[in-house]
């Protein structure tokens, strides 16, 4: 039997966050929450507060200088885990703003300690702490007893079996500041503006005896409160690809047939064309396919109108409810909130298929401090989706080159399990249409470029032109003429 | 005088000694503004704005008028709590103070 101690981790009540902290909140730690002003510590304290304190445990909110608590209750009770049947039952607000004006700060801690050892709180928040610091500060004591004052109060607190939370106004966390080291967890929040969105990101830049999730985790407050957006767990034991593979039916005649058979399961397919080949055509069909076979798909859209009001079948497959559309037009949006609400549709309606239509406009819909990592959070996606066991196609907007053959604009095509690529030819002053099938990871698929054509129906494969050579450079020419064309 | 006192205790805790006194000075400006017969009363009460001045100028008022004085701003004071923090929130805050004086309604809620 093991004896050494065993640490409680805490639920936190805030979406995200006890995977970031990786596992909860380690009881009776003593934490500082920092960050400039306006990043959200307030919020998160009340947000752990509320979830967090019990009538036979509560919580004291001390509120030192600073937002003057008047206003902290009107704002945050705008908030819906703001219940105000909690308070002076199992939320007491201790205001010190004149023990803390006088600047002697054992006399803050004197009454810190009596109102804990009268209410016998689980959790002891002190808002804001860089006041408590400044107030002493300010008296021109030579013996500026900060240091003691805070290794007395993390001491005292974790005796009384309170988990605690400083929170502070901090810049930057290189300062040489005697509550970093004293802390068991520093939770910094901060905001990033690039151009004209604003992305907020937390960092668990410590705690103790347990592995965070490291780097920075974007969040988004809204009236439900803070939500961490923690990275997609990549679950170590991929399910090994069942044999036979078993295929999935795309719902375009032929095309079957080229993929060799269907899209085996749990593949991404990208689907590279120019404007107007009829990828989301294709995305529609492929969807509507599994729909008409019992399989529920998602699509996710980022054109700057969703198309679901422009094709009837997919409008449909929504409106019924087998279907389901992610369609953030956040400006901060942000790859890892995109995958859990990915994520979190494909549990919900235990989908099989899901459609990304276009990773263009994906990339647009970015918040722009993302984007310098496209290739990067686009791989993780990919993995993350695959990893659930569905089969995604991507759709990807493809600038026609006739000088070379590219499948996406990213360098993204390694990414994905198989390619279908479309393109336009000139022939006898026609605009015609060819597909091919470039690859399908470890299956055999056709090499044909097939002439194609799109109708009400969809899209409807035909012949190679076998009479041409040289499609893919856009102007073929019949066979056997000898004029090569560059 | 004894519910502001017991109010003044029940959310100088929360939000302090300083937040309690300019509530009031609020409270004193604003029913001094809806019955003129108060602009005296406010006048001197301003002059010391915390509950030891407001008992002076109580103390000159006949008991009628002292009473009517001190509806008035209870019910101001807690108007503007309401406007502050909400209706729930200020009740929830108040309610061991205020419960007892309007203990009327209640009893008639309690009746089957």
């Amino acid at each position: 039997m093991s004896t050494k101690v065993t640490i409680n981790r805490l639920a936190t009540g805030v979406p995200g966050l006890d995977e970031v902290l990786g596992g909860g909140l380690p009881e009776f730690s003593f934490n500082l929450i920092a960050g400039p002003p306006g990043c959200g510590k307030t919020t998160l304290a009340h947000q752990m507060m509320f979830a967090l304190a019990t009538p036979e445990r509560p919580a004291l909110f001390f509120t030192v200088l600073g937002e003057p608590p008047l206003k902290m209750l009107r704002y945050q009770q705008q908030f819906d885990f703001f219940d105000n049947d909690a308070i002076n039952q199992s939320i007491r607000y201790i205001n010190l703003a004149d023990d803390t004006l006088a600047g002697d700060l054992d006399e803050v801690l004197r009454r810190i300690v009596s109102e804990v050892e009268a209410h016998s709180p689980s959790l002891v928040f002190v808002d804001s702490f860089r006041s408590v610091v400044l107030a002493s500060q300010t008296q021109h004591n030579p013996n500026n007893n900060l240091p003691q004052f805070v290794q007395q109060l993390g001491m005292l607190m974790t005796t009384w079996q309170a988990t605690t939370f400083l929170i502070g106004e901090y810049f930057t966390e290189t300062d040489t500041n005697p509550i970093f080291t004293v802390a068991d967890g520093l939770i910094w929040l901060r905001q990033s503006v690039e151009r004209n969105s604003m992305v907020r990101k937390m960092e668990i830049m410590k705690m103790r005896g347990q592995p965070t999730l490291p780097g920075l985790h974007t969040f988004r407050i809204a009236s439900s409160g803070i939500r961490v957006f923690a990275p997609a767990p990549l679950n170590p034991d991929e399910t090994p690809r069942s044999l036979p593979m078993q295929r999935l039916k795309m719902g375009v005649p032929r095309l079957d047939e080229m993929l060799g058979g269907g899209l085996p399961r749990g593949y991404s397919l990208l689907v590279a064309g120019p404007s107007g080949s009829g990828k989301s055509i294709l995305a529609a069909t492929f969807l509507a396919e599994g729909a008409r076979n019992g399989e529920a798909g998602v699509i996710a859209v980022f054109e700057q109108r969703p198309n679901h009001s422009q094709n009837a079948t997919l409008a449909d497959l929504i409106r019924s409810g087998q279907v389901s559309l992610v369609d953030s037009r956040a400006p901060d949006l942000s790859i890892d909130e995109i995958v859990q609400l990915l994520l979190s549709e494909i549990s919900r309606l235990n989908a099989t298929r899901v459609v990304i239509d276009s990773l263009s406009g994906f990339e647009l819909a970015l918040a722009p401090t993302f984007r310098a990592d496209f290739r990067e959070s686009l791989s993780r996606m990919v993995t993350a989706l695959t990893r659930a066991g569905v089969s995604v196609l991507m759709t990807s907007e493809l600038e026609d080159r006739y000088t070379d053959l590219r499948f996406s604009p990213y360098g993204t095509a390694f990414l994905t399990d198989a390619i279908i690529v479309q393109r336009y030819i000139e022939v006898r002053s026609r605009l015609l249409r060819i597909m091919a099938v470039v690859k399908v990871r470890d299956s055999a698929h056709c090499d044909e470029l097939r002439q194609y054509h799109i109708n009400d129906d969809g899209l409807q494969i035909g012949e190679m032109l076998a009479d041409q050579e040289g499609l893919l450079g856009g102007r073929p020419t019949t066979q056997r003429t000898g004029d090569h064309n560059d | 005088m004894s519910i502001l006192q017991d109010m003044d205790a029940a959310l100088t805790p929360i939000i302090g000694q300083q937040g309690c006194v300019a509530l009031l000075r609020r409270s004193l400006h604003l029913s001094a503004s809806t019955q003129a017969r108060l602009a005296g009363v406010h006048d001197r009460a301003q002059a010391a704005p915390d509950r030891a001045g407001l008992k002076a100028a109580l103390l000159e008022l006949s008991e009628a008028d002292a009473l009517f004085f001190g509806e008035v701003l209870l019910t101001a004071f807690y108007t503007l709590l309401t406007t502050l923090i909400g209706p729930s929130l200020t009740a929830r805050l108040l309610r061991d103070v205020w419960e007892p004086s309007l203990s009327d309604t209640p009893s008639q809620e309690n009746s089957p």
